[in-house]
């Protein structure tokens, strides 16, 4: 029973939608890449248009 | 010994299916956000967001929507997770993901706190953290006090409960503002009030359901006509809770003369419901006021958008 879980190999139906999960999973970082980048700009752009003490 | 490998083989697959999971689609994690309760959650804070006083980044806005949206997401994960015993008695929710063993609870667990955690950081560094505490109250709220402990525990589970889908016009608010004020609470009222008549007309029909799954719901608890007696009374305090925007300055008569409209339609529906007893049109009844709730929430604040839209084109 162990070794069999050890030697678990998953079917294809099963690999197609782990494929899928990772693409999302790389879109969706991607993505947080993307928004966390704009979110500085525009937090950088708003500071410099209003700087400290100014 | 073909058909014993092939019975360990399998038996070995379904341990290893049960230990890690890893059986569900995308589209199953979507369905654990609850879409259609997000949309709804979307809406009311994207009202809440263009009524505050206050200039936003409209990037920051966006910011605030879509972690106002995550985080309602992640509660509805972390819900279904707790209440999988409960779905899979249920005919309405017997074929969300968990019940139906495409996703293991510990899988949606793990997907819901990292969501509910990701959420709130983001939103705290992206726009503020008062709005981030509110939003993480907001998650807690909802997924520990309503779920593990209201549902199953009192009949008036929906009626505190509800505070936690009432709170998204509020977070977007102290999104812009940075606090929370009068006005903001007047949004938060429109949705505790209407969440007892709205789930509670949905539990007349559905009483089998929360009979069988052994949820303490109005109907199974007080009886039928309590519950038709209750829904009538919250219906009725709607009114003067309709009002409040206007009594709070944050809408005009715009809005005044559309709240009348709507609120004397869904008083006309709790009405139905509290004086047919018997008959098919008893039955229906619930089921036209349930249905008549989602199009009120959806109307009322967007007549609240509209009336702000007026107000300032300066059309009237």
């Amino acid at each position: 029973m162990a070794e069999d879980m050890q030697t678990y190999t998953p079917t294809s139906e099963e690999r197609a939608r782990q494929r899928k999960r990772s693409v999302v999973i790389a879109w969706s970082l991607v993505a947080l890449v993307i928004l966390f980048f704009i979110t500085t700009m525009v937090r950088l752009s708003s500071n410099i248009s209003t700087p400290a003490g100014g | 010994m073909t058909d014993i490998r092939t019975d360990m083989m399998q038996q070995g697959r379904e341990a290893h299916s049960f230990a890690l999971g890893g059986k569900g689609t995308v589209e199953d994690f979507w369905a654990l956000l609850k879409p259609r309760v997000m949309s709804l959650v979307i809406f009311t804070a994207i009202c809440g967001l263009l009524l505050a006083p206050g200039d936003i980044h409209p990037w920051t806005a966006f910011i605030a929507i879509l972690c106002i949206a995550v985080g309602a997401g992640a509660s509805g994960a972390l819900n279904m997770a707790y209440d999988a015993d409960i779905d899979a008695q249920m005919g309405r929710t017997a074929k969300r993901p968990i019940p139906r063993g495409a996703i293991e609870p510990g899988e949606a667990y793990i997907f819901g706190i990292t969501l509910s955690v990701g959420s709130v950081v983001v939103l705290g560094l992206a726009v503020n953290w008062v709005a981030a505490a509110f939003l993480a109250f907001t998650i807690f709220f909802y997924a520990v006090i309503y779920t593990a402990y209201l549902k199953r525990s009192t009949p008036q589970n929906i009626v505190i409960g509800g505070a936690a889908g009432a709170f998204p016009p509020m977070i977007a608010w102290s999104a812009v503002t940075g606090s929370v004020d009068m006005a903001s609470v007047s949004l938060f009222l429109i949705i505790f009030m209407w969440t007892p008549p709205h789930f509670w007309a949905l539990a007349l029909f559905r009483f089998g359901d929360y009979e069988t799954a052994g949820v303490p719901m109005l109907p199974n608890v007080a009886g039928v006509d309590a519950t038709r007696k209750q829904i009538w009374w919250y219906s009725l305090a709607m009114a003067p809770v309709a009002a409040l925007p206007v009594v709070a300055g944050i809408a005009g008569w715009v809005y005044g003369v559309a709240a009348f409209a709507l609120t004397a339609r869904f008083i006309w529906h709790a009405w139905a419901v509290y004086s047919l007893r018997e008959g098919e049109k008893a039955e229906r009844a619930p089921k036209k006021l349930f249905g008549y709730s989602i199009l009120y929430l959806f109307a009322i604040f967007g007549s609240l958008l509209v009336d702000r839209a007026v107000s300032l084109t300066g059309w009237i």
